[in-house]
Formats: C-alpha cells, sequence, structure tokens
C-alpha cells in the first residue's frame, strides 16, 4: 500500500470516528442526564398521575401537557396529509407522464426543499390575511399548525407513495390492468395492498418529522404554558417547543434537568417511529425478493 | 362503469391539484406580503447592515450574511467529514464496521434538531465561554459545528446511494485492472459518481440555509457582522422566528416575509439545480 | 364451446407502436385463424411482446402510441379494438393474457381467482366459487389444491402458479387468449404439462402464443409468425413449420 493510500485509509477511518463518538457521546449524554430524572414526576409534576392523565388535574411542572400536544398535532397533521399524499403519489406513479409528471415532481420537491420556517410563516401570513379580510378575531391555533405541518409533511407521504408503487414490478403492476379491473379496483384490491408496505413506512417516517419540528409550531401558536389543548382554535403546547423554552429559559437546575428529560423523551419517541419504519421496510425487500 | 373510471380519475388530479396549490399558496403568501417591500422603493433599506426596529431601520443585510457564513462554515465542517465516512462505507472500512456506520448515520437523521441545540447548549457553549474569553459561548463557531453534524447524514446517505450505484457497474472493471479500493474509489468511482454527489452536497446546502433552530439556539442572534468565529450572529431563519415572536410593528414584518421570500429562492434555486443535473447525467434516488 | 376449424378470430393492417419516439412495431399485418393454437417467434426485441400486448391495449398503460387498424372477432363480430371509445375493460376481460413469470397477488389461493371474478362479474359467492371449482378443474390443479385453497399462492411451484394465472383468466370467461413466452420460467416438466394444457384449451378458445424456442413452435403450432426487428419476416403454416426451419427464420439465415 503507497503512503497515499495509507493517508486516504486513515482520514477516512478517523471521519469515521469522529463521526460514531460525537453521535454516542451526544445520546449517551442525553441518556445520562435524562435517565436520571426519567419517571412519573418528569411527566405530572406534583400532580398525581391517573387524574393528570385526564384532565382533571392540571399539570404545572410536567411535561405530559406538551406530550399530549405533539401526539393531537401529529394525528392531525397526518391525517389532513395522508389522503392527499397518497392521492398525489398515485397520480405520479399512475397517471401521470412526460412533462405533467416532471413538473409534477418540480413541486413537490420544492415543498421537500422550503424550510419550515418559511411554512411557519406561511401559516402566520394565513393568519395576518384572515385578520385583515374575513376573520378579524382569527389566532394561531393548533389548527393552524396542524395544516402547516401537514403542508410540510405532504412531500414526504407522496415520494413514499410514488416510490412505493413504483418499486412494484411491471408485470405485477399490469395484473388489474390484464384483467380489466376499472382504475378504483386496481387501486384499491391491487396496486395499494402491495405498496402498503413501502406506503407506511414512509407515513411513519412523515409522522416522525412532525413530531419534531419546532420552527413551523413557533410562529403558528404554540406556547410554554397551556395545558392540556381544549380545542383546535386554542393554544397548545409542544415537546419540542418546551425543549426550545428551557434551554433559553430555565430557571433552576431541576427545570434543566426537565428539559434533558423531554430531550430523552423525544429521542426515544422519534427512535421508535424511525426504528419500526425501518423495520417495515426490511419486510418488504423480504417479501418481493 | 364509465363513470367510476372519471371519479377515480378525479379525485387523484384533485389530490395533485389540492398538493401543488399548498406550494403555490406559500409562494403566493410570501410574495403578497413581501411586495410593498420588493415593488417598492423599500428593499434598498432592507439591504442596510442597520436593523434597529425601534429606529425605524429594518436591514437584514446581517442576517443575509449571517446566513451565509454560517452555511458555508457548516459545509467546510460537513464535506470533509462526509467525504471520509462515505470513504469508510464504500470498502476502506471492514464490513460490519461499515454496516453499523451507515446504520448509526441513517438513525441521526432521525434526531431532533432541538435536541442536538439543547445538548450543545450545555455542553459546547460553556465549553467555548470558558477556554475562549470574550465570548459568550453562543457564537458563529458553536453553531457552524453542530449544523455541520445536523446536515452530514444527509450528504452522506444521497451521496451514498450514488456510489453504490456506480461501484455495482464498475467495481469489477477496476480490480481487474489491478486497481487498490483507495484507487478506484478516488479515481474512478467518486469522479463517475458525480452528479449524485453534486446534488447530495446541493441538498445539504439547502438543508444549512434553511434551518432555524440551531442557529436560534447557538449562534447568539447579535445582528451585526462578525469580527471572528467568536462573534455572535444572527441567520435569516433565526430572524423570521424572532420577529414574529416579538410582535413588533408591520415595518418588521415586512422585512421578515422578505427574509422568507428569499429563502423560498434559495430552496428553489437548488431545487432546480438538482432536477437539471438529475434529467441530463443521470438518476439518483432522493431517499438515501 | 367447439369451434370450427380455419376461422380468423384476429386482423391486423399496418399496426405501427412506438413508446416515447422509439419504433418497436413497424407497419404489421397480419391474420391469424381460431382452431389451434398460433405461435409468434423471433429474437429477444424484435416486438411480439408489444404485438401481444396490443391486443388487450395493455400497451395504453405504459404511454404507447399505437397507429393502424386491428380487429378481433369477439362476440360474434368483428370489432376494431383501436377505435377511440372501446370499452377497454370489457376487452381486456374478453381477452385474457397471461404473462411469461407468474404474476399472482401474495395472498390465497383463492382470493386470487376470487377477487378479480368478483370485481369484475358481479356474480355472487356461490357463483363465483362454482366458477373457480370449474377453471381450476380445467387447468388441472384441482386434485391438487382443492384442500388448501387458503394458503398462499406464493407458495405453489412455479408451474402450479402458472396454472393458477391461467385459471385466473379463464374464469373470466375470455374469448381470446394471449400467453407471452408461458414456459419461460419453468422447467422441463411443468412446462410440458403447461403445453398439454394449451392444446386441450386451444380447441375451445383461440389462442396467441409467444414462444421462446422453436421447439416448443414444433410441439405446439398450427400456425406461426417470425417477428424481426418489428416487422414479420415469416408467415408459417403447419405443414412448415419444423424445428429447424425455425432456427433459421429467427437467425435470419434462411429465404
Amino acid at each position: 500500500m503507497t503512503g497515499k493510500d495509507r493517508l486516504i485509509y486513515f482520514l477516512a477511518w478517523s471521519c469515521a470516528l469522529v463521526t460514531t463518538t460525537v453521535v454516542c457521546g451526544l445520546l449517551g449524554f442525553i441518556a445520562w442526564q435524562g435517565g436520571a430524572v426519567l419517571g412519573p414526576a418528569l411527566f405530572f409534576g406534583d400532580a398525581p398521575a391517573w387524574p393528570a392523565i385526564s384532565g382533571q388535574v392540571p399539570v404545572w411542572d410536567g411535561i405530559w401537557p406538551a406530550c399530549v400536544g405533539t401526539l393531537v398535532l401529529v394525528l392531525l397533521a397526518a391525517s389532513l396529509a395522508l389522503p392527499f399524499g397518497l392521492g398525489c403519489g398515485l397520480y405520479l406513479a399512475i397517471l401521470a407522464k412526460g412533462r405533467k409528471k416532471a413538473f409534477c415532481s418540480l413541486c413537490i420537491n420544492q415543498l421537500a426543499g422550503t424550510p419550515s420556517i418559511v411554512m411557519g410563516l406561511f401559516g402566520f401570513a394565513m393568519i395576518l390575511f384572515l385578520r385583515r379580510t374575513f376573520v378579524p378575531g382569527a389566532n394561531t391555533c393548533l389548527l393552524l399548525a396542524g395544516v402547516c405541518l401537514a403542508v410540510l409533511i405532504l412531500p414526504y407521504i407522496v415520494r413514499a407513495t410514488q416510490n412505493a408503487v413504483e418499486a412494484i414490478p411491471l408485470t405485477q403492476r399490469l395484473i388489474g390492468p390484464s384483467l380489466g379491473l376499472t382504475l378504483w379496483q386496481n387501486m384499491v384490491y391491487s396496486i395499494l395492498p402491495q405498496a402498503s408496505r413501502g406506503i407506511l413506512g414512509g407515513v411513519i417516517l412523515a409522522v416522525g418529522r412532525a413530531a419534531e419540528d419546532t420552527a413551523v409550531i413557533l410562529l403558528t401558536g404554540v406556547v410554554a404554558n397551556a395545558g392540556l389543548p381544549r380545542g383546535v382554535l386554542g393554544p397548545f403546547e409542544a415537546l419540542p417547543f418546551t425543549i426550545y423554552y428551557l434551554a433559553a429559559e430555565y430557571r433552576s437546575q431541576s427545570e434543566l434537568q426537565t428539559g434533558f428529560g423531554a430531550c430523552l423523551e423525544l429521542l426515544i419517541l422519534t427512535a421508535l417511529l424511525f426504528v419500526s419504519a425501518r423495520w417495515i421496510q426490511r419486510k418488504i425487500e423480504n417479501t418481493w425478493y | 362503469m364509465h363513470f367510476s373510471e372519471t371519479f377515480s380519475r378525479m379525485l387523484l388530479y384533485t389530490a395533485a391539484i389540492v398538493s401543488l396549490a399548498c406550494v403555490m399558496a406559500v409562494f403566493a403568501f410570501l410574495v403578497y406580503f413581501a411586495w410593498p417591500v420588493l415593488a417598492g422603493g423599500e428593499w434598498k433599506d432592507l439591504l442596510s447592515l442597520n436593523w434597529r426596529p425601534f429606529q425605524g431601520h429594518y436591514g437584514i443585510l446581517p442576517m443575509i450574511l449571517g446566513s451565509m457564513y454560517l452555511t458555508v462554515l457548516a459545509m467546510l465542517v460537513a464535506c470533509p467529514l462526509a467525504a471520509g465516512v462515505c470513504l469508510f462505507c464504500s470498502g476502506l472500512g471492514p464490513g460490519p464496521a461499515a454496516g453499523a456506520v451507515k446504520a448509526l448515520v441513517r438513525f441521526m437523521s432521525g434526531i431532533p434538531t432541538v435536541v442536538y441545540g439543547f445538548v450543545a447548549a450545555f455542553t459546547l457553549v460553556p465549553f467555548l465561554r470558558s477556554h475562549f474569553s470574550g465570548s459568550t459561548g453562543y457564537c458563529l463557531l458553536a453553531a457552524g459545528l453542530i449544523l455541520g453534524f445536523l446536515i452530514l447524514p444527509t450528504i452522506v446517505l444521497i451521496g451514498l446511494s450514488a456510489l453504490e450505484r456506480v461501484d455495482q457497474e464498475l467495481s469489477l472493471t477496476c480490480s481487474a485492472l489491478g486497481l487498490s479500493r483507495v484507487q478506484s474509489l478516488i479515481h474512478v468511482i467518486f469522479p463517475a459518481a458525480w452528479p449524485g454527489l453534486l446534488a447530495a452536497v446541493l441538498l445539504g446546502f439547502a438543508r444549512a440555509v434553511g434551518d432555524t433552530l440551531i442557529a436560534l439556539m447557538l449562534a447568539g442572534n447579535a445582528p451585526q457582522l462578525p469580527g471572528s468565529l467568536f462573534d455572535s450572529i444572527r441567520t435569516l431563519t433565526a430572524h423570521i422566528a424572532l420577529v414574529v415572536a416579538t410582535d413588533s410593528q408591520s415595518q418588521a414584518y415586512r422585512s421578515v416575509f422578505a427574509a422568507g421570500c428569499l429563502l423560498f429562492f434559495i430552496a428553489a434555486a437548488v431545487n432546480i439545480t438538482v432536477f437539471r443535473v438529475q434529467q441530463k447525467f443521470g438518476g439518483l434516488s432522493r431517499d438515501g | 364451446m367447439v369451434l370450427k376449424t380455419k376461422k380468423p378470430f384476429l386482423e391486423t393492417k399496418d399496426l405501427t407502436v412506438g413508446f416515447g419516439g422509439q419504433v418497436v412495431l413497424d407497419g404489421v399485418s397480419l391474420a391469424a385463424d381460431a382452431g389451434g393454437i398460433v405461435c409468434l417467434l423471433g429474437r429477444s426485441g424484435s416486438g411480439k411482446t408489444t404485438f401481444l400486448r396490443t391486443l388487450n391495449r395493455l400497451n395504453d398503460e405504459m404511454g404507447a402510441v399505437t397507429k393502424g387498424s386491428v380487429n378481433l372477432f369477439m362476440d360474434g363480430r368483428w370489432c376494431n379494438i383501436l377505435a377511440p371509445r372501446t370499452d377497454l375493460l370489457n376487452l381486456r376481460r374478453k381477452v385474457g393474457m397471461v404473462f411469461q413469470t407468474p404474476n399472482l397477488m401474495p395472498v390465497s389461493i383463492a382470493k386470487n381467482i376470487l377477487v378479480p371474478l368478483r370485481l369484475t362479474s358481479g356474480l355472487g359467492k356461490k357463483q363465483c366459487r362454482a366458477r373457480m371449482h370449474k377453471v381450476l378443474e380445467q387447468t388441472q390443479l384441482w386434485q391438487e389444491v382443492s384442500h388448501r385453497l387458503d394458503e398462499p399462492a406464493l407458495s405453489l411451484s412455479g408451474g402450479q402458479q402458472q396454472r393458477l394465472c391461467l385459471a385466473r383468466c379463464l374464469a373470466l370467461e375470455p374469448q381470446i387468449l394471449l400467453l407471452d413466452e408461458p414456459t419461460a420460467s419453468l422447467d422441463f416438466k411443468a412446462g410440458r404439462r403447461i403445453e398439454e394444457l394449451l392444446i386441450h384449451l386451444a380447441k375451445s378458445y383461440p389462442m396467441l402464443v409467444v414462444s421462446h424456442s422453436p421447439a416448443q413452435a414444433e410441439r405446439l403450432a398450427q400456425a406461426a409468425f417470425v417477428f424481426d426487428s418489428g416487422k414479420v419476416v415469416h408467415k408459417l403454416d403447419k405443414s412448415s413449420i419444423h424445428r429447424h426451419l425455425l432456427e433459421e427464420c429467427i437467425t435470419g439465415s434462411a429465404k
């Protein structure tokens, strides 16, 4: 091996080592600091667990309302984005051809590349617009954040659907048409069942993206203390914002520790989603080949 | 039966049109609110170095430059690391280790940005503060380092998928010619995969420009030109977040929408470039 | 249904098919008779699969541009299937197709037949089951699968899967059968079994078979067409089909 080769090997190994060390260090640090506070106190503060979960007793020091807020937000965003994402993905994979397909793809990619803060700004702009025109009392709220998050994650679902359908081998995709099934029958009974695993993997990743996003909710109504969400037109809490807020405004060591706990919680959530998406995608590869 | 065909087609067309409408709507709202600034003469004022909203100065030039510096720094951190990791995972590292590193990088892409920021705020920032006097620790360097790690998975994963595609075709030829693995990677495979690698770098760049949280939490947010790596800066993205959060007058809002337009156009420029490269020079997978 | 021999069921004139600017079939004019298997032969890329897929307009699904005229004899009269207002769904149910590799759904054996049948025919549950029984008998599968109809179809052997695909087609009561290299992915024994089945079915259904093997065409065909670069270069009837002649036709060294 020449000297130059040896140098390159060394560089490659050091890059890999640096990356691994930094990531493992990060994860380890969170596990250590956050793990120390894991427990009912992290979630519910001083309030007793069961009444707090059902909302009878307000939680002041815990991250439970933020967890619920994130959950509701994610469900809202996913249910809004899913039908349009599926439809658009199917359109790109089955119906669209040539220039129309390229244009539509370009637009979806543009949506994917738009920074999330701009998406939040879009939501804010909508509220300003509504205030000036139809709804003078309009304010940022859970619904607005949900809509903006839905637009944010829409391209993920479109791409996942499109890729999953295009990955089906041609002869399998032709089963429906060759038997004379209608477009609807073909989609529902042949294409979607075969693409379901890929689509599901993509949806899970989209959900993860919605759960961790902070920039959008910053501009569309998240607050530090709102308790459990009381309706889609009101303020709400969310985990990523709680973490950000605690980093900027913590007033005591215990609040700082809460921040680490929240980090751990969010990390576990996104890790679970991520791992299950990968596991599902692995299962596809085993079925087709 | 014909009705059902038309109905299903209409359903799909509608979904596609709504999705397209979202992009158009984002663009439209941004332009609508930034228009008074862009069309009138006010945009020249925006390009000043003065951001003092209560004195009527809405210059966003420091923020534009801040974004630029931060992005460049992040790319300087991420690209060499990404190149090294790609080399490692393409055969310079032993099989199991390469697989493990790849899985780790994939997992990295799922770590929330805010978590990166939070941990860095309580580890890197105090470190910088104590070792470099005169700095609060919230500075360009801190944000640049962490942002580099944030965009690393994007560059690595897209780059690896481009390399793997080329590798399949060419690696046997290279071995037959008697090239060592290092030589085939550096002299044949990397150059052959250049469209995909370029796309990977561009997408990493776009991600860096568009990130908000790292800059917001670590860069200090002072609207000024940095004199050194240890000075505080503010990016366009953090600027938008701060201005909207503090609810100042409408003039400030307009500057923010101009900033939003700028970010949107940068994303569009990267998008179109990647699209053109893909069209002319061959496909690549955008999922990594 | 036993057909009289020597009755034409297919007529094409100047058929031209192109994909994205590239011409795959170039002015193909031929006529085929029912009463026996008609084989299409040629090297890969010569256009035989595209020709087959023109007959149920499956090429439209892949964005092809088709010109010329194609007439099929169905429902007692000639139909121009390239006419703009053709009911494609009806066409594809009447013209059944079996692909080179068996393309079953990853569901049970019974569902592979029952689901398309139920969706396209609107028959009740009992009638569907009865028809499934009938076609499984027709394809000689009933003995082998009757006791495990709810097991995954992909657990069957290659030959059984191909016969199941054929059964799925037959369940829709087609009037013409198109088979694209049906034995290409099968071993020798399974292939021969399918060939015997096809010879038997050809008595009841007009049938076009794309074949990869001159020897197979010699065994099966009443008539054969040899394709080369998108054109028909040889038309042979039963008396002139010999394996060696076919090989020469395909490699281009004959006539």
